[in-house]
């Protein structure tokens, strides 16, 4: 499940791509669900782990990757750390789910992120859970104190 | 400051075409669009010139925060600035702060932010939010060709809207001069813009225009635009010109569809 601490002062990972560039490991890039990941967000290729093709910069290390990009594979692959979400574009809303799917994923969101569709995320800072977008964006306003009542 | 600045920031796979036009710009929008890119590039310019490989043009003088270095704060590095503009990477939270928003007031710079969550202590347009997108038609060079644009118009697709409900932001001019233009609908003043979501949520049935200055409305619109997209009960429409004290004539409401 995905569980989302939205704009409160929990302790997270603040500027996670460049915790990325030190700690990431070749066969991460190995991995079918992150090559999609880079291929959908990037729209670069992963030729090896030290080789990924992008349409826009050419020939780069996965250093170069997006920030979105490298926090959805820390988000897969470590987990050390609470990450931002606002890192992320609407792009990996996605992903985010799919690999929320996999694991109980814990986040902290600044903003409101567009997820579409059904799904289940939990709103850490009231405990409420919500399964569509509806529901998803009252329990935001809510939890920041912007309704003032569901 | 004032006016617009031009910028032309080029590497051999890139260029980055735009303009800034006001004090307080903010960079947002999906992920791989450019924007560390964007960066780097005119960090690396300004730290070793042409060295760098990179080419900036700008008529103005620039300045890149990248991310906080030992031994010192961000005030170490952005006080000393003056007349000029000053591009902040994602990530450095004092962006939020009371303190940097006293300096963007005071200090005279101008400010490019890139961040997508909003900066409330900040009084930015709806205008001067941006993404960066990559133009795929050139065929006159060979690099990829990306600018800015704005991610939202003051102009609403009003659709199927029958606006039966008018939430307006003010209380006062705006709200006496809408309630005239509207004078067949319900006309509700939210008493301000961080009341607008609840003065919605009351409302009855009926699809709604809500009307607010968009002219420091930046840090409110993408909370406001995703609750009024996700009311599946009714259409709510936002519309955000700046300076409606100005005169908005019903003429030119009409003119714009939302009429």
């Amino acid at each position: 499940m995905l569980k989302i601490w939205y704009n409160t002062g929990i302790e997270y990972l603040n500027d996670a791509p460049a915790y990325f560039d030190n700690v990431y490991e070749d066969e991460w890039l190995e991995d079918d669900l992150v090559k999609e990941m880079i291929r959908d967000v990037d729209h670069s290729e992963v030729l090896t782990p030290h080789i990924i093709e992008s349409p826009v910069l050419g020939a780069i290390t996965p250093r170069e990757l997006s920030g979105g990009v490298k926090v959805l594979i820390l988000m897969l692959k470590d987990d050390s750390f609470i990450y931002n979400m606002s890192n992320c574009g609407n792009n990996c809303a996605k992903w985010v789910l799919k690999i929320a799917e996999k694991k109980d994923l814990t986040v902290f969101l600044r903003h409101i992120m567009r997820f579409e569709g059904e799904f289940e995320i939990q709103i850490m800072n009231t405990g409420r859970i919500v399964h569509n977008r509806s529901e998803y964006v009252r329990g935001l306003l809510e939890a920041e104190g912007m309704l003032d009542e569901w | 400051m004032n006016g617009s600045y031009h910028f032309c920031a080029k590497s051999r796979k890139a260029i980055f075409d735009f303009t800034i036009k006001r004090n307080i710009t903010v960079i947002k929008g999906d992920s791989a669009t450019g924007k560390t890119t964007l960066l780097h590039i005119l960090y690396e310019y300004l730290r070793v010139g042409r060295e760098s490989g990179y080419s900036v043009s700008a008529d103005v003088d620039y300045y890149v925060y990248l991310r906080r270095e030992v031994g010192r704060d961000w005030q170490d590095d952005l006080f000393p600035l003056k007349n000029t503009v000053i591009f902040i990477e994602e990530n450095n939270n004092f962006v939020f702060g009371k303190e940097f928003a006293d300096f963007v007031k005071h200090s005279g710079n101008y400010f490019v932010i890139v961040t997508r969550a909003p900066i409330t202590v900040l009084p930015y347009s709806i205008h001067e939010i941006y993404e960066i997108i990559t133009d795929g038609k050139r065929t006159d060079i060979k690099e990829s060709y990306h600018e800015l644009k704005e991610l939202y118009s003051n102009y609403p697709e009003a659709g199927n809207n029958l606006l039966k409900n008018i939430v307006t932001e003010d209380s006062n001019s705006g709200y006496q001069f809408f309630s005239k233009v509207f004078k067949e609908r319900q006309v509700i003043s939210a008493n301000g813009n961080g009341n607008i979501i609840n003065t919605v949520r009351r409302m009855g049935e009926g699809d709604i225009l809500v009307i607010a200055d968009g002219a420091a409305f930046g840090a409110m619109i993408e909370k406001c635009l995703e609750f009024f997209g996700s009311e599946d009960n009714r259409r709510i429409t936002g519309w955000f010109p700046e300076e409606i004290r100005k005169g908005i004539c019903a003429k030119c409401v009409k003119n714009h569809g939302i009429l």
